[in-house]
Order: C-alpha cells, then structure tokens, then sequence
C-alpha cells in the first residue's frame, strides 16, 4: 500500500512538474531554444570581452579562449571557477571515502585465480588505456573528452589489474603525492592569474591559433592537471573499496 | 587592496597540500583560519570578477555589507570553535579546510550555479563531519536527503536557466522582476525545499535530530554556528535579493517557517539530553529567520542569526563536551555539572538568557528589533506565534539551566553531594573560548548600538533603495 502511494504521488509531482514547467513563458520546447538569447551565443563566438565575428578552425589566432571545444572553453575558461570546485568536490569525497575506510586492511580476495588469458591480456591492453586516457585529456581542449574522463580511464586501467592480479597493489602514497600536487598547482595558476592580470584563473598565457595541439593558454595546464588528479584520485576510491573489512 | 577570493582560493590551495604535509592538518588548519580572518580586515568592498569575463558570462563574487558581515562572523566563529577543540581535528583538518572554502563561497559568490558547486563542497564536508561519530546510519540518512535537497536545487536551477538564459543571479533577478511570478512558482519552489533540507525546515529535516544529537565538542558547535548561519544567509541573499515570490506562495512559505518555529520549540520541550534539546531550538531558530526573511525583514533576520550562532557554538561546545567526557548528555545524569565548572555554566548561562531575549542580553535587541519590525508591516499573527515561541524556549532553557545548577530533588537544598558523579574537565581553551564568546553578546547587548552602526548598511543593502554592488553589472544581454 505504501508503495503504490508513493508511486501515485510521484506520477503526480511528475505530472504536476511537467505541465508547470511548459505554462511558464519563456520556456523553450525541446530543440527550440534560441541561443541569441542566451549567454551562449557569447560563448560560442567568443566575443565575451573582445569583438569578434568568425571564429575559422585553423586561422583565427588570439582569441580570448582559443580552445576549439566549445564545452571545454567553458568548462575550463569562462566558467573555470566552477571546475575548480568541481574538482574539489571529487577530492573531499574521496577523501571522506578514505576517512571511512582507512582503517580497514588487506585487499578482498577473489574467490578463484584469474585464469591466463585474462592476467596476461590485462597487461596488454593496460598500457593501451592508459595512452587513450592520457591523449584524451592533452586534446581536451581539441576534441571531446578532457581531464575527468580522461582521468577515469586511467583509474580504470588500474581496476583492471586489481581484477586480473590478486597479489596487485598500488603504492597509495605516491598516488595522493600527485593528486595533492596537481590540485594545488591548479590553484596556483589561478593565483598567478591573479598576480599577472588581475582576474583568479584568468587566461594569461597567449592562446595561440584555434585547434593547435599548442594553444588556448592555460586550458591544456589545466585539463592535464585535472587528468592526472582525477586519475590518481579514482584509483585511492578503487583502493579503498577493495579494503577487506577486518573484524 | 585584497581580493575576496583569496579567502576560498588559500583554504583551499592549504588543504590540497596538507595531503603531503599529513603530519601538519592542525596546523594549517589553524594557519588558514587566521590567515583569512586577517584578510577580511584588508578587503574592500565590490563585485570582483573572476577569469576576466565580465557577467553574467563569467562567475563574478559579491561583496557587499551583507556579504562582508557574513563572512566576517562565520569565519570568527569557525577560528574560535577550532581552537577550542583543537584536539579534535586530528585527520579532520583537510576537510576542515575545505569546509572553510566551501562555507566563504557560498557567502561570496554571485552566480547561482556557482553557489550550486560551493553548496555541494560544504555539503559532501558536512557528510565526512557528521561520520565522525560513528553513528554511520544517520550520515547516510543525511547523504540522501542533503544529496536530493541539492539535486532538487539544481532542477529549479535549470528551470530558471531555461527561461532566463543566465546562471548570474542579478541577472536573473533582474529578468525576473518583469516576469509572471505565478508561473515562477515550480522553480522558485524548488529552489526552497534545496536550501530548506540545509536550512533545516521542516519537513526537510529529518536528518538533524541523529546528526546533531550525536556531534562532539568540534562539530556541534561547527554545524550550528558557522554551517547553519551560512545556510541562513544564503536564504536570505537568494530569497530576498535574487528571486521574487508571489505573494500567495510567500504567505506559504511564512507559514512553513512559522510551524517550524512552533514544531521546533514545542518538541525542544519534550527532550531531556542537552544536544537534543539545543538541536530542536535550532531548527526553530532556522524556521524564525526564514519567515522574517520572507516577510522582507532583513535586519532583523540577520542580528537573530547572530544571536542564535553564537548562543549556539557555545552551548554545543559546552553540552558536546559533556558528551564527550561522559558518554551521555542526559540533563538529570548531568545535575549540577556547572558547579565544577562555573566559568564554562556562567557562558551557558549567559547564552541561553541571551537566546530567549532577557533584557541585557544581545538577545533582547535582537527579539525587539524583530518584533517593532514585524507590527510595522501590520502582521499581527506573527509575533504571536514568535513570543509563544520564546515563552516555550524561556521553559525549557530555565528548566535546563536550573537542573545543571542545582542538583538534588526539588524541594531540598541542593548541595554537591547530589551533584553528577562524573567529573568533567572542560579544558582552558574551551573556557576561553566560551567566555569570549558569551562576553561579545554581553557586550552587545548593553552597547546595542556597536551592532548596528556595523550592521545597518548590511540590513538596507538588501532593500530594493539603495544600491547593492550587486547590481553594478557592465554589459548583461
């Protein structure tokens, strides 16, 4: 009984939701949104503090952010601050995750041996995944993909070989070393930001040509930083929740 | 001339590098606490834009009086509340840190999505904090309703989003003044139950009881000053300055905050441990400050949190700590508790007089201050219910208070041999601290008008008349 009311005042919350939500004027339909009226429009031209027009793949150079991906020039320039706390959200948890677990030891035991395929495949394709994941972050600022997926994929090259290998573990302290290093040096660059030209994480290193490897400024620092803390971060969470529960 | 975002920016910049330097947490803990109260003193007032980009495209950070009031107590409160519970920050200190980030951002910031990310830091630190009891059902309890609160935010987020086409918030409310407020109702509404669950509204709240009835002498106090008047001043900014509300969902709202302030005080007088009943008068506290902010009572709303947090970080300091020491803060275990430690009951003493208003107390500005401004809206049912409520809170503290005084069976003389068998030593950092905190709301109460030299600005800025920084946008769409 408790259920189906639960279920019945959802589908009418739901409902109630959806029938609100398009009454309000101003609401687009799907597809319909008009990006001229949004802040948007300035993102995706580029001419948030600089006039500007065309922006041509390959030609235009020194733009205010010269990264080719638009969701990556607002994730990690115009909206950079949030990322910032985006990462640390990431840090704290897995940091609290370490808080619960620490004190937990010894890694949890698979039931049988991994069998010879799977432990000499996984060392195959481990270096593979981690080149993926590494190029996906240092073209974050070219194509899809950046510093959190990058950084996941290299976490999960790591869950590999705890899955194939049950003698396998990772030397945790080197990996918090990197992740305390790249998270404050990300702070840092905001600070020099702010030193050089008077804006916390501004762009102050000149952006170069669009769709270069070697341009957008800061955001190529950034994403590889965030790369490697989220790595090295998601392998701790992995770590942990291997930990054997000792009595 | 100092920028505002060095306040979150070393915070944080300290706890990523306290995971190198694990020896030292505590330390730079302290280290970032005092470096960022000395900043305060150095900032200027103004709006400060972060990576360059002028809003509503990129984040930009308030600070005006209100902020500046703000950050300035809840960054005293958390200094003062670490070094009195020094040792128990132990392994806590990175997350302490963080909180410190997370709490100064949402004070500061002038864009709701960014307000939506330093909600989620402070949130996921409060999590880590409320499972240092080992009470581990609760934090999950916590988790899930603290994680659907903000999920919920960020849906009426993305509603506001959708229809405005900006995340600033003195762009959205200036989108919204000319908007049909019926129609704003869903999101608007959304918005309140994500900041309620924080905000500890009923019937939001259900995590408050198992996480603040089992808080030590560190975080009680820290969830109930600086964690709980951040939430409340963040109500305030983003209900009174950036959204409008109709009229009929306002007098709703009222009321939400009215029950509470009655479910809260009238359940206050149904406990026997301290911490429970300190919790519930806190969420009666948090019902009281959300209806005066809805009643457009700025003012007043900001001197009662005030009264409430610093009453608050004493007496959870003082009834966590009797907690810590005992196993148990069961009133009639704990009779006459103070009179081994009477510096530490005087500032007990001392807060609850000032939290149910006795003249000369800070409080007693504060109620009348609240009162005058509510008859001058011809709101006659309100005070009403805000004095049942003080007389309800003047019952239970009195009753309290007089237990841990004078032990023994009423009607006889009431001498130590009664008195608990459980010797509690509250250290000398506690009593200083303590003492320093209840003497500020002596002080402010006899010299009522220190608070409001400083605090007047803070109370007009957020009036439609005078100008607010806030609104000192270049460009915009």
């Amino acid at each position: 009984m408790k259920k189906i009311v639960a279920i019945a005042l959802l589908v009418f919350i739901g409902a109630l939701l959806f029938t609100g939500i398009y009454a309000i004027d101003g609401f687009p339909k799907y597809g319909e949104a008009k990006v001229a009226d949004r802040v948007s429009e300035g993102y995706i031209m580029k001419n948030v503090t600089e006039a500007n027009t065309d922006v041509v793949y390959g030609v235009s150079t020194n733009l205010e952010t010269g990264s080719a991906n638009y969701v990556t020039s607002i994730v990690v320039n115009y909206r950079s601050f949030d990322t910032l706390g985006e990462v640390t959200v990431l840090f704290v948890s897995s940091l609290g995750i370490s808080l619960l677990l620490g004190g937990f030891s010894g890694k949890l035991r698979n039931r049988c041996k991994a069998n010879f395929i799977l432990r000499m495949g996984s060392k195959v394709v481990f270096p593979l995944i981690i080149m993926t994941g590494v190029y996906i972050f240092i073209h974050g600022h070219l194509s899809p993909g950046g510093g959190f997926p990058g950084g996941s994929m290299i976490a999960s090259a790591i869950l590999l070989l705890y899955l194939s290998d049950e003698k396998f573990r990772v030397n945790i302290e080197n990996f918090k070393k990197t992740e305390s290093t790249a998270g404050s040096l990300y702070v840092i660059i905001g600070l020099l930001g702010l030193v050089i030209s008077n804006y916390f994480l501004s762009n102050f290193i000149n952006t170069g040509t669009v769709g270069a490897l070697l341009s957008a400024g800061i955001i190529p620092i950034i994403y590889v930083l965030v790369g490697l803390k989220v790595g090295s971060e998601l392998t701790g969470v992995i770590t942990d929740f291997l930990k054997e529960e000792v009595e | 001339m100092m920028n505002p975002v060095l306040l979150i920016a070393i915070p944080l910049l300290l706890a990523f590098l306290s995971i190198i330097l694990k020896h030292y947490k505590s330390q730079l803990l302290l280290l970032g606490s005092a470096v960022n109260m000395i900043l305060i003193f150095g900032l200027q007032k103004g709006e400060y834009i972060i990576g360059g980009f002028k809003p509503p495209f990129g984040i930009n950070l308030v600070l005006d009086d209100y902020a500046f009031i703000s950050i300035l107590v809840v960054n005293g409160l958390f200094l003062v509340i670490n070094l009195m519970s020094f040792d128990k920050i132990d392994k806590l200190g990175t997350v302490l840190l963080v909180s410190l980030a997370g709490l100064n951002g949402m004070l500061l910031t002038g864009d709701l999505f960014n307000l939506f990310v330093f909600l989620e830091i402070t949130s996921i630190t409060a999590y880590i904090l409320s499972s240092v009891s080992k009470k581990y059902q609760y934090s999950f309890n916590y988790l899930v309703l603290g994680t659907l609160g903000s999920g919920l935010y960020l849906f009426g987020l993305i509603i506001l989003y959708s229809v405005f086409g900006s995340l600033n918030m003195a762009d959205i409310s200036k989108q919204m003044a000319t908007a049909n407020l019926n129609q704003m109702l869903i999101p608007t509404f959304l918005i309140f139950v994500g900041l309620a669950v924080e905000a500890k509204i009923l019937p939001f709240n259900g995590w408050v009881k198992g996480v603040y009835g089992n808080a030590n002498s560190l975080v009680g106090p820290l969830f109930a000053s600086a964690y709980a008047g951040t939430m409340l001043f963040v109500f305030g900014r983003v209900f009174v300055q950036v959204l409008m509300v109709s009229s009929y969902l306002k007098v709703t709202l009222i009321i939400i905050g009215a029950v509470t302030l009655l479910a809260g005080e009238a359940a206050a007088l149904s406990k026997t441990r301290i911490r429970e009943i300190l919790l519930y008068s806190s969420i009666g506290q948090s019902g009281l400050v959300v209806a005066l902010f809805l009643s457009g009572l700025v003012f007043p709303a900001v001197l009662q949190i005030f009264n409430n947090i610093f009453s608050k970080a004493v007496m959870f300091t003082i009834g966590g700590k009797m907690a810590d020491d005992t196993g148990t803060d069961e009133a009639d275990e704990l009779q006459g508790a103070f009179l081994k430690n009477k510096l530490a009951g005087l500032s007990f003493t001392v807060a609850a007089f000032s939290l149910i208003g006795l003249p000369l107390f800070y409080g007693f500005y504060s109620k009348i201050n609240l009162l005058l401004g509510i008859f001058s809206l011809n709101n006659f049912w309100l005070p009403v219910v805000i004095l049942l409520g003080t007389i309800i809170e003047g019952v239970y503290f009195i009753r309290l208070l007089v237990k841990l005084w004078t032990p023994g069976e009423e009607g006889h003389i009431s001498t130590e041999e009664y008195a608990t068998k459980f010797t509690i030593k509250i250290e000398l950092a506690k009593v200083i601290g303590v003492v320093f905190l209840s003497a500020i709301l002596i002080i402010a109460g006899i010299l009522p008008g220190m608070v409001r030299n400083n605090l007047t600005e803070s109370g007009q800025l957020l009036n439609e008349e005078s100008p607010s920084y806030m609104f000192d946008l270049e460009g915009g769409i």
